[in-house]
């Protein structure tokens, strides 16, 4: 546990003073949304059922949390540690080698917490209120980030198979299919028949759909949140063990 | 080639291979072809090769960063293969790519790996180290600001902070400016003095002559000489004579000074042909009538003590790729 949080720090520190490696983490999805919202803010009006009462925008601030901490940051910090040689340092010395991997999600969890802040806070200057309040709000920060964690691993695995920046830069375009095959646009039964079943097989569906009923709705969905997050849960479990039997062959 | 066996060594290798699976219809490759090594404990030992013939394959294995296909090794008594998290903690390793994260200052690098290594007193550690290393002062920049030596010189105390039994060098002056190589030579010896055996490798064969008390050679994945820098050149003779030649006229060069009465023995060199004799001063006028009687007019004549690339190309038929440094100490 100590050398996870030694770990931790050292890339808490580096996300700090790389800024420019998390900036566009926020500024792309806040670009999204604003576009978004500028094209059907009036087919939308707050009249529409599913908006209950909500201008547009607070259909999409969920949409944009999700885009914004599902990056390949940390990828990319891992595979530079393995271009530099620090990976190598750390491999020689006598620590748990999952320590390395739990670190690097550690510092995940900071920055996503710090992102989905900043683009709640974006939101809520546009318009958007959460409706279920002060425990909302906790919330939807907590879960975006633990999401942008267990996304976290399937770029880590890119970058420990791969060893190659390009290849696991390349895998946040892996992202896009997963974020615009839901419901991002209108309500799950709005979709076309065989989108909604793409969208219903979809995990970052039930992340989406969560997060918005805490935005949307005064009460707690339990089902919604439930399945939002059991589905990160499951998604972290089965990335981290993918990323983890990667740095266990790393060397092979 | 078993240079020593006993207990007390440093580093035990025995028929040591690493093998990589090789692409679709082709058969394994070799980097490491089962070699023998004993290390001394305390003495600094040298793996000279050129590049591409196993040095760093085998320095990775023995740091337990890359898995062994085949044979025995034991460092600081540890057997890598059985028990590698313990060899972890007996080692230091500073690899041929400095392993430091640009974006943290020299201070906090240095104290991390303390914390890493459950160092009892990290911040004294370190401002010990930091002096030791020249850094103090530099100490709380970001390593990105930091020149090439600095970096060597921090990489190069990260790999100390817990004061191993066995450091790892791989080719710790590479890339270094003479001056910077000079430093580092002289941290080697300090470290060294102080109990720690080293295990260096290197391209360089004046390091290898400066730093080294007892070397390896290896070639193509295979050792091919093994003994102290002296006695490796002893074994040659002593001294060789360089004769410029042009291309064809080899053979009839060959024949004509099989007749040097002193010559041990006879190499290609890049231009010419490597004589090996027994005193080279008086044999130079012998090969000038030797070679005048053949018709064959030579180039340029050197005579010089052998060197340990003389090693290498008596030992392989080839020169080390680049060379020697630039004179550094």
């Amino acid at each position: 546990m100590k050398e996870t949080l030694l770990l931790a720090r050292r890339a808490v520190r580096e996300v700090w003073r790389l800024p420019a490696a998390t900036l566009p983490a926020v500024f792309i999805p806040v670009f999204f949304m604003v576009v978004n919202i500028g094209q059907v803010n009036r087919i939308f009006p707050p009249s529409t059922p599913f908006l209950q009462g909500q201008h547009y925008v607070a259909f999409q601030v969920p949409v944009s949390l999700v885009f914004a901490v599902s990056s390949a940051t940390s990828g990319l910090a891992m595979v530079t540690d393995i271009d530099i040689g620090y990976l190598d340092k750390l491999l020689a010395a006598p620590i748990r080698r999952t320590a390395i991997f739990w670190g690097r999600l550690a510092a995940d969890l900071v920055r996503g917490v710090t992102v989905s802040t900043l683009v709640l806070i974006i939101g809520f200057l546009f318009g958007a209120r959460v409706r279920s309040g002060v425990p909302g709000v906790v919330l939807l920060i907590l879960l975006s980030a633990l999401w942008g964690v267990a996304y976290a691993g399937i770029a880590i695995a890119i970058a420990l198979k791969t060893k190659n920046v390009q290849t696991t830069n390349a895998s946040f375009i892996i992202f896009f299919p997963l974020l615009f095959l839901t419901p991002n646009f209108v309500p799950l039964d709005l979709l076309a028949g065989p989108l909604r079943t793409v969208a219903q097989l979809n995990p970052v569906s039930y992340v989406i759909t969560g997060l918005r009923d805490l935005v949307l709705y005064p009460d707690i969905h339990w089902g919604s949140l439930g399945a939002c997050v059991l589905t990160i849960a499951l998604t972290g479990l089965v990335l981290s063990m993918l990323s983890l039997r990667a740095l266990n062959r790393f060397a092979e | 080639m078993v240079t020593e066996v006993g207990s007390e060594l440093a580093i035990e290798v025995r028929g040591l291979v690493k093998r990589y699976r090789g692409g679709r219809g082709q058969g394994d490759i070799e980097a490491v072809r089962g070699i023998d090594l004993a290390v001394r404990r305390g003495e600094v030992f040298g793996f000279l090769g050129p590049n591409g013939a196993g040095k760093t394959t085998t320095v990775r294995m023995l740091c337990t960063l890359l898995p062994i296909s085949d044979g025995q090794a034991r460092v600081a008594g540890v057997d890598v293969r059985r028990d590698p998290a313990e060899v972890r903690r007996h080692i230091g390793v500073a690899l041929q790519e400095v392993g430091l994260d640009p974006t943290q200052t020299g201070r906090e690098l240095l104290e991390l790996q303390c914390a890493l290594y459950r160092v009892p007193d990290p911040a004294a550690r370190c401002a010990e180290l930091l002096a030791l290393v020249g850094l103090s002062e530099a100490a709380n920049r970001v390593v990105k600001t930091y020149s090439g030596g600095m970096k060597r010189r921090l990489d190069l105390a990260t790999a100390l902070v817990h004061e191993p039994e066995v450091l790892f060098l791989d080719e710790p002056t590479t890339g270094l400016d003479p001056a910077s190589r000079a430093t580092v030579w002289e941290e080697v010896r300090r470290i060294n003095a102080a109990g720690t055996t080293i295990f260096l490798t290197t391209q360089y064969l004046e390091e290898a002559d400066q730093l080294c008390e007892r070397l390896a050679i290896i070639d193509d994945g295979r050792l091919v000489a093994a003994g102290t820098p002296n006695s490796l050149k002893a074994e040659l003779g002593s001294d060789v004579i360089t004769v410029g030649l042009q291309p064809g006229e080899h053979r009839s060069a060959r024949d004509a000074l099989a007749a040097l009465p002193s010559l041990d023995h006879v190499t290609d060199a890049s231009e010419g042909l490597a004589l090996y004799v027994q005193d080279g001063a008086a044999a130079v006028a012998d090969v000038v009538r030797l070679l005048a009687a053949a018709g064959i007019r030579p180039g340029a004549i050197a005579l010089a003590r052998p060197t340990l690339d003389d090693v290498f190309l008596a030992a392989t038929g080839r020169r080390i790729e680049g060379g020697a440094p630039e004179a550094a100490a």
